[in-house]
């Protein structure tokens, strides 16, 4: 007989306040590396332009095909442009498209992922059959068809554009994480304190999300600093600004890796690999935040 | 049997969905974003070889796109036009038509996309299963896993630029692009055969190498779950030997799950390798987009873009119908 | 006179996924009426998968029934209006049985209470809705400045259920269905709670519907009982039916209370438990 089983004698030592997300965030390490990481990559962009003439940004403006020296200490292109001069642009710019499509994705996602998870019934069916067809598609071709009917995207397009299309992964995650929740006791007693749907996703089901929605943001954010360099390389991006995208697409585009212009093509692809450890880093602790049993894995 | 039915059911709805979605879209789309592509698409049209095709060209596209007929009629003649595999006519290369060019550059992404797919998956979840049993925290095997992530976190094109400098630059042991020495045929000779698999070395790698991170990390975390599984303790238990419990109880049961993955990065896995093939200026769907891109070619974008998403959700389609039989968990529980 | 609460010939039926057969049938045409003005504590007894718990949760409007229905002073819950529902919310409430469960953990535990007072309007101004939850804490016995300010895993799990009872009796329901409330306290801690259900239909006239899988506590405290098993109402009555058990059920659950004496032989009636397996397995 089972019937004694229920009776689970709680532990009836009160311990010490929980600490809150602010805490945990500040004690990950990988947040912290990644974010401190992050900062650098943008301090370092935003600094350049405060000392590095915007003029050398122009083509024509210095000598062609020189390797890091003292008056263009990442060396320049092949069309006379300082690459330290153009780098003080791309990084804010792509970080920019990052920011944008990221924060437009998560909000489009946790939209649908928690009317679809906390509502169910029909909404769901329909919405499910939705994130399912965008989960199976190559977002990627989207873009490319957009980007190619845009004639002239600045970097807001892209941002809009890619943003449009990153919703998929957040409202998967988001529903099914609604999901397990709103089975919990404390949306019940939310209920019955008489609070509407709305109430319960914004007030209870939200806060208890916040790690998990600020991992998806983040990944969000990596996503999208790919697909934007993705699309640029394959030539659709901003062709009159520069992103790190735009930065690759132009270095190979003038063969500098036949050349051994190391320094033209290395910049960008170098800094685009440590943005992604960052914003990885960053995902990571946050997953770890959201999910502490995460946290004894390697 | 009946959950079977249902659950083929629901999962074919999704692909009829992807679908009618993918043609919706490359229909709806360049009516929609504003400045008019349309007509720049139809400018375009008439700047091209003022010639002899160019009167059969624009006809071509007036019917197409009926721009004279109210939309939903535009968009019915459209759906039949499809139906009939008529996906018009390329406007770099005319009078190439677009589905002409879509299946000369097929073979080339198709090929490296499987080869590459399955060759990854099959590394990735072996390494992984053997390394995420043994659980040991050696220098060696943790060097692997962070080799792992780092791999998996760099994007597919980085990883080509990188790998296309160090072999085809620095020390050449590879051809720079193409798929196939240029002044030579494609022919089934064991010369041409050696130049293919030398000139598709580099692209197939920076994907395998990607993937390969990923199905290796993610094999390994299931292993590492699945080692606490009670199953696993009862087989130890019963004397089992060791090397049968991990194939045998561990990795059987790792495979769904790794197998359900496979279908999921599907996607993901295409639109990194068409970015590759830009890179190596290998003659695949890729380039030929890329091509067209800068062609401002757009039947054929909206052609091969429209022919990757339908290919994507029929192997999607049938990945899908295969899972039952090799998990009977998914014909009983529910499809959610 | 109509009930306040009704349950009519309600059936509920847990499908499994699309094209699954396998459903379950939780209840099986239940009827209770619960007529609020002479307080009283109604226990219904079962064991898990009884579908005790599915009857509370329908009862409290939290699960709708596949069939018959839930009328709240003679009305479908499903068709009540705006003001009725809120009526219902503040007039029937509910204690769960984890007591950890239902707090949120981002909020501390004075969150569950000023929720209710919130959404109900139930206080002009802040001051008015500190002495409510003041009063109410008071009266389940806890002291405010222990409790409030805290978060949840700063508190015992008797402290916790206690909050629960004291957030129910803010809004001064006429009714509270409390589902196993203190089968996951400390044993201890037990009576003490009860003593406090016990106190909400004498000082406050509340009536109480009593969901437990213990005949003890239900004769301890309860006016009437009802038994399920599987779904079903096996035995219905005055608490004076445990003496006098009809259905093999009952008398399984009443020979299998514990009894605190060293010299009677365990497995004594074992007897029994076999034939009612006998009879589950069919």
């Amino acid at each position: 007989m089972a019937l004694a089983a229920k009776d689970i004698i709680t532990e009836e030592t009160p311990s010490a306040a929980p600490p809150g997300y602010s805490t945990l965030i500040l004690q990950n390490r990988k947040i912290v590396f990644g974010g401190i990481l992050f900062l650098l990559i943008l301090g370092t962009a935003l600094a350049g332009a405060l000392m590095i003439d915007p003029k050398l940004r122009r083509s024509g403006s210095i000598t062609r095909k020189l390797p890091p020296h003292a008056a263009a200490v990442l060396g320049t292109t092949s069309l006379g442009q300082s690459v330290a001069a153009q780098m003080t642009e791309a990084v804010p710019n792509s970080i920019q498209v990052g920011l944008i499509a990221a924060l437009l994705g998560t909000v489009i996602g946790s939209l649908l992922g928690f009317v679809s998870g906390y509502f169910g019934g029909w909404v769901d069916a329909v919405l499910r059959v939705v994130i399912d067809v965008f989960l199976a598609v190559p977002v990627l071709l989207f873009l490319v068809l957009i980007a190619a009917l845009v004639r002239g995207v600045t970097v807001q397009h892209m941002a809009i554009i890619i943003g449009l299309f990153a919703w998929s992964w957040p409202a998967r995650a988001i529903r099914s994480q609604t999901l397990s929740l709103k089975t919990r006791p404390f949306v019940d007693v939310a209920r019955i304190s008489g609070m509407s749907g709305f109430d319960i996703i914004t007030r209870e089901l939200v806060p208890q999300m916040l790690p998990w929605l600020g991992a998806n943001f983040v990944n969000a954010f990596i996503v999208a600093i790919l697909a934007e360099a993705g699309l640029s390389i394959l030539g659709l991006g901003p062709q009159r600004e520069m992103t790190l995208g735009m930065m690759i697409y132009w270095s190979l585009s003038y063969g500098s890796i036949l050349q051994n212009m190391w320094w033209w093509w290395l910049t960008p692809v170098v800094t685009l690999m440590l943005l992604f450890l960052a914003l990885y880093l960053i995902h990571l602790g946050f997953d770890e935040v959201s999910n502490p049993r995460l946290r004894t894995q390697v | 049997m009946r959950a079977y039915v249902a659950y083929v059911g629901q999962r074919f709805l999704i692909l009829l969905a992807t679908i009618i979605l993918a043609m919706t879209i490359v229909f709806l789309l360049p009516r929609l974003v504003p400045g008019d592509p349309m007509g720049a698409i139809m400018a375009k049209l008439s700047s091209v070889g003022a010639g002899r095709g160019n009167e059969a060209l624009i006809r071509d596209y007036m019917e197409r796109f009926g721009l004279n007929k109210p939309v939903w009629q535009q968009y019915i003649d459209y759906l039949v036009q499809l139906a009939q595999g008529n996906l018009g006519y390329s406007i770099a290369n005319f009078p190439a038509k677009v589905s002409d060019l879509i299946f000369t550059a097929l073979p080339w992404t198709v090929g490296l996309l499987l080869v590459t797919t399955v060759l990854s998956w099959l590394i990735g979840s072996v390494l992984g299963a053997v390394v995420g049993w043994r659980e040991s925290k050696s220098v060696t095997i943790r060097a692997v896993v962070v080799l792992a992530l780092v791999a998996y976190t760099t994007p597919y094109y980085i990883l080509a630029i990188l790998l296309l400098f160090a072999f085809a630059f620095l020390v050449p042991i590879f051809p720079l692009a193409g798929a196939y020495e240029v002044g030579t045929k494609p022919e089934f000779t064991f010369a041409f055969t050696v130049d293919v698999l030398r000139h598709a070395a580099l692209p197939a790698m920076s994907i395998i190498l990607v993937s390969l991170g990923w199905w290796f990390l993610s094999m390994r975390s299931l292993m590492i779950s699945i080692k606490g599984e009670d199953y696993i303790l009862w087989a130890e238990a019963k004397g089992l030997f060791p090397r049968r419990i991990l194939w045998r109880y561990g990795f059987r049961n790792a495979l769904l799950p790794q197998a359900t993955g496979l279908a999921l990065s599907l996607g993901y896995l295409v639109g990194g390798a068409l970015v590759t093939e830009v890179i190596f200026g290998y003659p695949g769907i890729g380039w030929l987009i890329f091509s067209s891109i800068k062609g401002l070619d757009y039947p054929v974008i909206q052609g091969s873009v429209m022919l990757i998403i339908i290919s994507v959700a029929l192997v999607n389609f049938a990945m899908d119908l295969i899972y039952p039989f090799i998990d009977p968990r998914i014909r009983q529980a529910q499809t959610g | 006179m109509t009930p306040l609460l009704q349950a009519r010939d309600v059936t509920k039926i847990f499908k499994g996924g699309l094209g699954d057969r396998a459903a379950t049938v939780a209840l099986k045409n239940f009827t209770l009426a619960l007529d609020a003005e002479q307080p009283t504590i109604i226990a219904v007894v079962g064991e898990s998968g009884s579908g005790k718990t599915t009857m509370g949760r329908m009862l409290l409007g939290l699960e709708r029934p596949t069939t018959g229905e839930i009328l709240y002073r003679g009305k479908n819950l499903l068709r009540l209006a705006r003001e009725e529902a809120k009526q219902f919310r503040i007039e029937v409430q509910a204690i769960f049985q984890d007591p950890f469960g239902v707090y949120n953990s981002f909020y501390r535990v004075d969150h569950v209470l000023t929720v209710p007072i919130e959404k109900f309007g139930l206080a002009h101004n802040a001051n008015e809705s500190r002495a409510m939850i003041e009063r109410a804490l008071k009266a389940v016995g806890l002291k405010p400045e222990d409790t409030l300010g805290r978060y949840p895993n700063q508190l015992s799990g008797g402290q916790r259920q206690r909050i629960m009872i004291a957030r129910a009796l803010l809004l001064r329901p006429k009714v509270i269905i409390a589902d196993e409330p203190v089968s996951m306290i400390d044993a201890s801690l037990r009576e003490s709670i009860l003593k406090n259900l016990l106190q909400l239909k004498q000082e406050f006239g509340i009536s109480i519907i009593y969901i437990t899988h213990d005949l003890t506590t239900a004769y301890q405290i309860s006016d009437s009982i009802i038994v399920l098993y599987r779904g079903e109402v096996v035995e219905q009555g005055g608490v004076e039916l445990v003496n006098d058990p009809q259905h093999p059920y009952t008398k399984l659950l009443i020979s299998s209370i514990p009894v605190p004496d060293p010299n009677r032989p365990w497995g004594e009636d074992e007897e029994w438990s076999q034939s009612a397996h006998a009879e589950r397995t069919v």
